[in-house]
């Protein structure tokens, strides 16, 4: 995105003063940005959440499915027998990343694509005895959108689901971390983004567990 | 051509999945796996062996710079590279630092009738395949000279004929090969390894491609890189919960099998060289 717009000499800056763990917004290495959360923005969503980390923000809203019949159909089953089969089953999580208001060029569609691959697999753990949809849509964006994300729909979660449900499962949150040169840093805005080779993002629920983990990026480690 | 050329005696007699018709694969028997095969009767631990022994084959489509094409068991994945070819053009990459490297772009594709238990497989990429496809760019673009080929694109085009089990570390394989085929320079081989572990279970067992793992288990996969000795991606996707020294322990498991295909994969390169060639192999 903006960042592609870097020149050779900036890149080398940012990556020179990480070695020397001085971030160029000031931050120490593993601190995170300054981070709001907002909840209930929406009247016709089960529960919703937006959350600002720096510039980059996110708006979550979640929805509970309360027709069965829909969802028959959805799957290609027929008559009443599917219906009452429906309400014993437990339903996974589905998410949906929308990125257009960043524009619509591939390079959006593909920060989209991977963030929904992402933040699925965090709930994949998760089950819910109705069909939960999680839309996310991104207002804004200055790296680190999937610890944005997960904290917004991690948040928004916990206020739709029964607390029966939550009590079971701790809802998870990703953290990313991003090496440039031999250092670590975490919360990259995209300048920094743009600079590392590879990162690392895992998710984490309340216990410490892992739910989900995996590396990205053109580089090594 | 194919009828005047003999079949390799190497080849077993009752190898119904071998493809015998192209005969510019050669047979390479990967070392059996120390610790992997339960306490066995004689036929299931051979049977174990021959699971988990790679059949490489390259040079299988006919129109492409590079292919290769890799069993692993029942699975089979075919990989083409086409390019280097016209970078794709786009508003931000008309700055001249954005094309100081080629562009690296995968497809992945199970094919509809490639998966066991879930039917037939759509046309269009789903969610899964796109997944498999960034994960399989991100792993070997650390391996490859990309700075070689300035303002040009690579792409790189992954079919998998048979889904039964360890697909995505098999398409790693299959992938490397196809790009060591194509001439491509690289700066090491990257093979990778998947281990699984059913919800519930304590120990980590090797994938193997027998469509024996069912849907519902934790897998981490490691795409590892044996002369550098780097790891060049790692996915793990859990059913449940996992501690982090459960996740690490199931990485270093994965790391002997990833040598092990490494050193079968390199062997079976350089005797495709022609007997002249060998001499001046790279150590």
């Amino acid at each position: 995105l903006l960042a592609q717009l870097l020149s050779e000499p900036e890149r080398q800056y940012i990556f020179d003063s990480v070695q020397d763990a001085v971030r160029i917004d000031g931050r120490q290495c593993l601190a995170y940005r300054q981070a709001a959360l907002r909840l209930d923005l929406l009247c016709y969503a089960t529960a919703s959440a937006q959350v600002s980390l720096g510039e980059t923000d996110v708006l979550v809203s979640v929805r509970e499915e309360d027709n069965p019949g829909a969802t028959a159909q959805q799957q290609g089953s027929t008559g009443s027998v599917a219906v009452q089969q429906q309400q014993a089953v437990s339903h996974p999580v589905s998410v949906w990343v929308d990125c257009s208001c960043l524009g619509s060029g591939p390079e959006q569609q593909q920060l989209a694509d991977e963030a929904q691959a992402h933040l699925s697999s965090l709930y994949r753990c998760l089950r819910t005895p109705t069909p939960v949809f999680v839309d996310i849509l991104l207002l804004g964006y200055d790296g680190n959108l999937l610890d944005a994300a997960s904290i917004a729909a991690s948040a928004a979660l916990m206020r739709a689901l029964p607390a029966s449900l939550l009590s079971a499962q701790a809802l998870p949150l990703f953290a990313t971390v991003h090496r440039i040169g031999s250092q670590q840093i975490v919360d990259a805005n995209q300048l920094e983004e743009s600079c590392s080779m590879a990162r690392v993002t895992v998710g984490v629920d309340s216990n410490g567990r892992l739910v989900a983990c995996q590396t990205c990026g053109e580089g090594s480690l | 051509r194919n009828s005047q050329l003999p079949i390799s005696d190497h080849v077993m007699p009752l190898d119904r999945y071998r493809n015998t018709a192209l005969v510019d694969g050669i047979d390479v028997r990967a070392l059996p796996l120390a610790g992997d095969c339960p306490a066995p009767a004689s036929e299931g631990k051979q049977q174990q062996q021959q699971q988990q022994q790679h059949w490489f084959q390259r040079r299988l489509v006919q129109d492409t710079v590079g292919s290769g094409y890799v069993e692993f068991g029942d699975t089979k994945v075919l990989c083409s590279v086409h390019g280097p070819m016209e970078p794709k053009r786009s508003v931000l990459t008309d700055a001249g630092a954005e094309q100081s490297r080629a562009q690296l772009q995968v497809y992945y594709k199970l094919a509809p009738f490639a998966s066991h238990q879930a039917g037939r497989v759509s046309y269009l990429p789903d969610e899964t395949e796109r997944r498999a496809a960034s994960f399989l760019q991100d792993t070997l673009a650390p391996s490859l000279r990309l700075d070689r080929l300035p303002k040009s694109r690579i792409e790189l085009h992954c079919l998998v004929l048979e889904d039964a089990g360890c697909c995505l570390a098999t398409a790693v394989n299959c992938a490397c090969l196809a790009l060591v085929d194509a001439g491509l320079e690289m700066y090491d081989l990257v093979t990778a390894a998947t281990v699984c572990r059913p919800v519930g279970a304590t120990d980590w067992q090797l994938e193997v491609g027998d469509g024996s793992n069912s849907g519902g288990s934790s897998s981490v996969t490691l795409a590892y890189m044996r002369s550098l000795r780097q790891v060049a991606g790692m996915l793990v996707e859990a059913a449940e919960p996992l501690q982090p020294r459960e996740v690490s322990a199931a990485c270093r498991i994965c790391e002997d099998p990833c040598k092990m295909t490494h050193s079968s994969l390199r062997q079976f390169l350089l005797d495709c060289l022609p007997a002249d060639d060998r001499t001046a192999k790279i150590a």
